[in-house]
């Protein structure tokens, strides 16, 4: 997998943009391996089930598919792809309100290599997390899991909340405050 | 740095690779000796490691390339429905101008003309949508709202279906004004007034109501946020 840097997102829009159908596809192909783990990891947070994050990273670079073209590189491509992503997952949840979705559906099994005690102490934890997580207001779940998607630096988070940089950490530190309180009340 | 808040936050910006050393020495003294801030570390460490331990996890276990082949079937999909979708409407247009105006080589320019502008007219929209999601600056930063105010745009837009009623009435006067003699304009004036019936009922009973109960149910969600908070 080739990580997306700022030389060749340049090179890849622009095949997106005046390349052969073909080219266009292998640009599309590349940016879908470099940023799917992340947008999916993004996506999980946001709507908390695995379904529901599969069907927004499918919309999202649905979505990327239709818009490369035009993209004019006015921002960093994975920080336009995140926006997209962030849009698709709040759009899918959105549309399957009305769906309850099981906590432990949306909680992952630990690995198999963990001992039963740590397998339960982290499932617990995880249980905790996700549940405080499924309550917050959208903007501080948001910028929790905007923070904990690897690869995105303060400056690119800032960019796709639409925020100055320095409001994004006084942001995250509300709603981690937030995140706490609600853990100690569900504990 | 003196506040425990302050530090609270340079335990973020140091978790997340932002903290410069002058600060983080700081940090690190205040940490031996505050409580609290140490529960803070602890649970910004412990809340980020579950997060990220719940996505790799489930990561191992994705089929990513059934994931990638389900979008390119999609996309495939989409295009082949956009285009016949475009092919549907020509082909039911086409047959009605031409036979709704007299003269042919007229009207098949009219037809270029008007496809042209409509296409235009869509991608200059799309694009300006598109532009407007990318730099999206809210003053507030929530995105729910900015997300409201889009699904309102697509409501708004799907309300316009009812002026093809109007346009079509309005062809038909002008017709009706002109006292031609040919059946034929009447059998096309018949075929355009079932394609805007067709495609107003399409929009208005099939696009229409999902976004509508979106949009509801959106709202329904942001006031109870509201009140929540």
């Amino acid at each position: 997998m080739v990580p997306l840097t700022s030389e060749n997102e340049l090179l890849l829009c622009a095949q997106a943009r005046a390349g052969s159908p073909a080219e266009r596809q292998q640009a599309f192909e590349q940016i879908f391996r470099a940023l799917r783990e992340q947008v999916f990891a993004l996506c999980l947070h946001l709507t908390g089930s695995r379904a529901e994050a599969e069907d927004a990273v499918q919309e999202c670079f649905l979505a990327v598919h239709r818009a490369l073209g035009s993209f004019r590189g006015d921002a960093r491509l994975a920080t336009w792809v995140y926006r997209i992503a962030v849009r698709a997952a709040l759009s899918v949840k959105a549309r399957r309100r009305a769906q309850h979705t099981s906590l432990d559906e949306a909680i992952a099994t630990p690995a198999p290599g963990d001992d039963p005690e740590t397998q339960a102490a982290t499932r617990q934890d995880m249980r905790r997390v996700l549940a405080a997580l499924a309550r917050l207001p959208e903007e501080h779940r948001l910028v929790l899991s905007l923070f904990a998607v690897e690869g995105l630096d303060h400056a690119q988070i800032a960019e796709i909340v639409g925020v100055p940089p320095g409001t994004v950490w006084s942001r995250l530190h509300v709603a981690r405050k937030r995140l706490g309180a609600l853990m100690a009340r569900t504990a | 740095m003196e506040r425990c808040e302050e530090f609270e936050v340079g335990i973020e910006m140091r978790l997340h690779g932002a903290l410069d050393v002058q600060h983080a020495e700081s940090l690190v003294t205040h940490l031996l000796i505050c409580a609290s801030c140490r529960a803070f570390e602890d649970l910004a460490k412990g809340s980020e490691t579950a997060m990220n331990h719940q996505s790799h996890i489930h990561q191992q276990t994705l089929d990513w390339d059934a994931l990638s082949t389900r979008t390119q079937e999609f996309i495939g999909t989409q295009s082949r429905q956009r285009v016949i979708a475009a092919a549907v409407v020509a082909l039911a247009i086409t047959p009605a101008v031409m036979l709704s105006v007299n003269n042919v080589l007229w009207s098949a320019i009219g037809m270029v003309l008007l496809g042209s502008t409509v296409i235009v007219v869509h991608r200059l929209l799309q694009r300006r949508k598109l532009d407007a999601i990318a730099k999206y600056q809210g003053d507030t930063g929530e995105l729910l709202y900015f997300y409201r105010r889009e699904l309102e745009d697509r409501l708004r837009a799907t309300r316009r279906a009812v002026l093809l009623f109007p346009l079509w009435v309005g062809l038909l006067a002008i017709h009706l004004a002109h006292p031609y003699e040919l059946q034929r304009e009447w059998v096309g004036f018949a075929l355009l007034g079932v394609v805007v019936a067709g495609l107003s009922a399409y929009i208005w009973f099939v696009r229409r109501p999902p976004i509508a109960r979106e949009l509801a149910a959106l709202k329904r969600e942001l006031k109870a946020e509201r009140s929540s908070r």
